[in-house]
């Protein structure tokens, strides 16, 4: 087991967290229960973090899907669950997400105002330390003293705020277009149309 | 009942996961581990495949997040006025 290396955690930044709501809103298709859907969501990463290279992943959101059902049949197979239906390959091809396009994945003004709204929602101390740390570029030891607190506390509202970020992304997507970069849910939607990809 | 697969193994929730992955996260971020938090962090990480998910997902988080300082102070309220 190596460890994810800054390089790949770099290209999971921007290659498939912005897919992950798209991931999450076909495994809910998949009536795969929350907690599985964690569980699954974090293997999913697991495997892309320890790929030998990415260079040939021509598609992140197709692979990321793949992937995912992987995991799952690996799993159902060692529970020996045999009620689930099987997937085919035009089914995950079928799958349409209306989420970022590759060009967008780039982190627009748009999308940085949306981080900026994400962390101006954090609980007070840890939008503090985020501020400092991120956004004013203070050391922790200076961070520390500025706030008068531990470098300790400071390391766990840093954490803090990557936690909340993890669930944010979870629940709604990090894109500028927010929870409509959700996965096209026609199918199974009140109102039967497809959602639009960015809001008027 | 069905159970999830995290109960049928009885396995650490993936919630306390992310906890523990967003905590190394951040000090990795902040300084060089010690040796002794470098092997903490390794056997940590090879004892569950989650973890090591959620560990690149915490990293990617945070690099995300580190963009927001292309927006500047300006765009946040002063965070020193308590």
């Amino acid at each position: 087991m190596a460890r994810v290396g800054s390089e790949r955690a770099l290209w999971l930044a921007q290659q498939i967290l912005p897919h992950e709501p798209c991931l999450r809103a076909w495994l809910a298709r998949r009536r795969v229960v929350e907690l599985e859907i964690d569980d699954i969501v974090q293997e999913a990463y697991a495997r892309l973090a320890s790929m030998d290279n990415v260079e040939g992943v021509r598609n992140p959101r197709a692979y990321l899907l793949q992937t995912a059902h992987s995991i799952i049949c690996t799993h159902l197979r060692r529970a020996q669950v045999v009620s689930i239906r099987a997937v085919d390959d035009t089914e995950l091809s079928r799958f349409e997400c209306q989420d970022a396009s590759p060009e967008s994945t780039v982190c627009d003004r748009d999308e940085l105002r949306r981080i900026g709204d994400i962390v101006a929602g954090f609980p007070k101390q840890v939008a503090a330390v985020f501020i400092l740390r991120r956004i004013e570029g203070l050391s922790q030891r200076d961070t520390a003293k500025r706030l008068n607190l531990s470098e300790s506390s400071v390391e766990k509202n840093m954490a803090k705020g990557i936690r909340l970020f993890m669930d944010t992304i979870a629940l709604s997507g990090i894109s500028s277009s927010g929870a409509s970069n959700r996965c096209d849910e026609k199918d199974i939607g009140a109102d039967g149309r497809p959602r639009k990809q960015y809001p008027d | 009942m069905k159970k999830t697969l995290a109960q049928m193994e009885d396995r650490e929730s993936s919630t306390r996961i992310d906890d523990a992955a967003a905590l190394w996260v951040a000090r990795m971020e902040a300084r060089p581990l010690s040796p002794e938090e470098e092997s903490e962090l390794d056997t940590w990480l090879a004892a569950d495949i989650r973890r090591q998910g959620a560990f690149a997902r915490a990293w990617a988080a945070s690099i995300h997040m580190a963009k927001a300082q292309a927006l500047g102070r300006d765009f946040f309220t002063d965070p020193d006025q308590n």
